[in-house]
């Protein structure tokens, strides 16, 4: 079988991957992608609508945009990027990795590779992962599936659409049908307030007077060869009151229900993963309980904009050049750990000494909340006051070092 | 006086923007900057959206390219724009920035091409060249 060398191997061409390796090559790492789609870009290429890139290129881009100029960065660059190829396989070998890589140019080789960037992005969930019930008819689609066929393929789902769940990717596609001439019927959100971002409630629902059915769920999709409708009805207390369920007639069920770290190969190659962001677990470094792999961006724990995914796949590749210098400072000796009105919080581990950046997802809606972080022996060793908390967006801190090896993360509406 | 709740769009902080309107006079609160109160303001005299859209490509595989206006354009004038985008084809190659439509309805607002294709197999990338020096 063919082998071939690099100092690091980036797996995945999205944003994560991308950014990753152009800051990997800036700092002279023989760096490789390995992509499965025939372009990079990743969820980028269809998600045209502006709205990226104000924190990272601090000016506003559409999705295909910011790929390009992350592409742009790597022209210049001695990055080699493999499309159509993927990896199927992570082994170690003698302090490296041996990734099998099957390719449509190349049939099957072997990378081998000092570090690994995990940069695979994630998944939709759908139907089957929320038990909807109903007719199994023609007409139900992912919402990110439904993106794609209308950007880049330029195929209509259907006539009339009800959209379940209120992510981003339902209410960018709810103006999206809106804009292709396709009649939103409504959009219905188990949970009591929306799942995505304010800006996109208002650009895409209320200039659109499409009505948000909050607390409500789909009690049955209707349909023989294809779907005629929905039954919908109100959550009273965690269980749908089926005395006021309601029809809504509908050719086209979209379903924006969350999305799930793509972790497959990360699993199989025995890395640790955290069961609430079903992403790796890391330190402070991004690396995973397998030293010298690295993981980032949508593949590590959901991000809500890419500009952040960017900044993450950053210090991931910042971690990859200084272990292959050998100037990585892997003394991450304590734990932080999500309690009351936390989800979860990225990475788990850190640097007493040093202190680390945090990631967080709180499991509230508040104007206002109080951030404490405690350590061990109780004492407050960090607090923070944060506006418009919400679980669809994403929470940022810093810890100062602290004298401990444990911090406990707690959030409380005031 | 009256007074009009909107969510500003034009970040992901969504600052909940509270709009006074006396009879000529418009005063914006709840902004965390400029951006803010100058979209609270154009809310009421004169609402404006970037419009982005898809325009299929004539080839003999599917496929679409991204546009997009080149400024925020009038809410009134958007139906017509997508109309017409979304009942053109355009041909290749388009490079990112090229003009799909000069002065839009005279509003001086052109869309412009927001991606890139050379051809409809993708724009061509660096691929990998494995030499046969390296079998083992």
């Amino acid at each position: 079988m063919k082998r071939i060398e690099f100092d690091t191997a980036v797996i995945g061409g999205g944003a994560a991957g991308l950014s990753a390796a152009a800051k990997c090559a800036e700092n002279d790492l023989k760096t490789v992608i390995i992509e499965r789609e025939n372009r990079t870009g990743g969820v980028l290429n269809q998600c045209i609508h502006s709205g990226f890139g104000v924190h990272y290129f601090q000016t506003e881009l559409t999705g295909p945009e910011y790929a390009l100029r992350l592409a742009d960065k790597l022209k210049s660059s001695d990055v080699e990027i493999m499309l159509g190829a993927s990896v199927t396989a992570i082994a170690e070998n003698n302090g490296k990795y041996d990734l099998t890589v099957y390719s449509k140019t190349h049939g099957v080789f072997i990378i081998t590779t000092r570090t690994v960037i995990l940069a695979m992005g994630c998944r939709e969930r759908c139907r089957g992962n929320i038990g909807i019930p109903g007719e199994r008819c023609a007409g139900v689609f992912n919402a990110g599936f439904a993106q794609q066929l209308i950007n880049t393929e330029g195929y209509l789902p259907g006539s009339k659409a009800v959209i379940v769940g209120s992510g981003d990717i339902g209410l960018i596609m709810a103006r999206r049908l809106t804009w292709s001439g396709v009649k939103v019927e409504c959009v219905v959100e188990i949970m009591p307030y929306p799942a995505g971002l304010s800006r996109n409630i208002a650009q895409c629902l209320e200039d659109f007077s499409i009505p948000l059915h909050l607390a409500h769920t789909v009690t049955e999709i209707c349909g023989r060869e294809r779907v005629e409708g929905v039954k919908i009805a109100p959550l009273v207390n965690g269980e749908p009151d089926l005395q006021q369920e309601k029809f809504i007639a509908c050719d086209t069920v979209l379903f924006s229900v969350g999305l799930v770290p793509e972790n497959e190969i990360a699993r199989l190659c025995g890395i640790e993963l955290d069961p609430v962001t079903k992403g790796a677990k890391v330190d402070g470094n991004l690396m995973t309980s397998k030293a010298g792999i690295f993981a980032c961006g949508n593949v590590l724990h959901v991000h809500d904009l890419v500009d952040f995914v960017s900044q993450e796949a950053e210090r991931a590749a910042v971690s990859a050049v200084r272990l292959c210098k050998g100037t990585l400072n892997a003394a991450d000796d304590a734990n932080i750990c999500a309690a009351e009105g936390v989800r979860y919080v990225v990475p788990q581990k850190f640097s007493s000494a040093c202190g680390g950046k945090f990631f967080m997802r709180s499991t509230f809606v508040a104007d206002t909340a109080q951030l404490t972080v405690k350590n061990i022996n109780g004492e407050v060793i960090f607090s923070k006051k944060l506006h418009y908390v919400k679980p669809a967006e994403m929470l940022t801190f810093e810890l100062p070092p602290i004298n401990s090896i444990g911090a406990i993360a707690t959030l409380e509406k005031l | 006086m009256k007074k009009i709740e909107k969510i500003c769009i034009n970040c992901p902080a969504g600052c909940h923007l509270e709009i006074a309107v006396d009879d000529n006079k418009i005063s914006v609160s709840g902004n965390r900057c400029p951006k803010g109160k100058s979209y609270g303001e154009s809310e009421i005299t004169d609402p404006r959206r970037t419009v982005t859209a898809a325009v299929l490509v004539k080839s003999d595989k599917r496929c679409c390219i991204p546009v997009k206006s080149s400024a925020p354009l009038p809410v009134k004038l958007i139906p017509a724009l997508l109309k017409k985008l979304y009942s053109m084809t355009v041909g290749l190659p388009i490079r990112h920035g090229d003009v799909i439509i000069k002065n839009f309805s005279g509003t001086a607002i052109d869309i412009i091409a927001a991606g890139e294709m050379l051809n409809s197999d993708f724009p061509s990338e660096k691929n990998l060249q494995l030499s046969e020096t390296e079998l083992i």
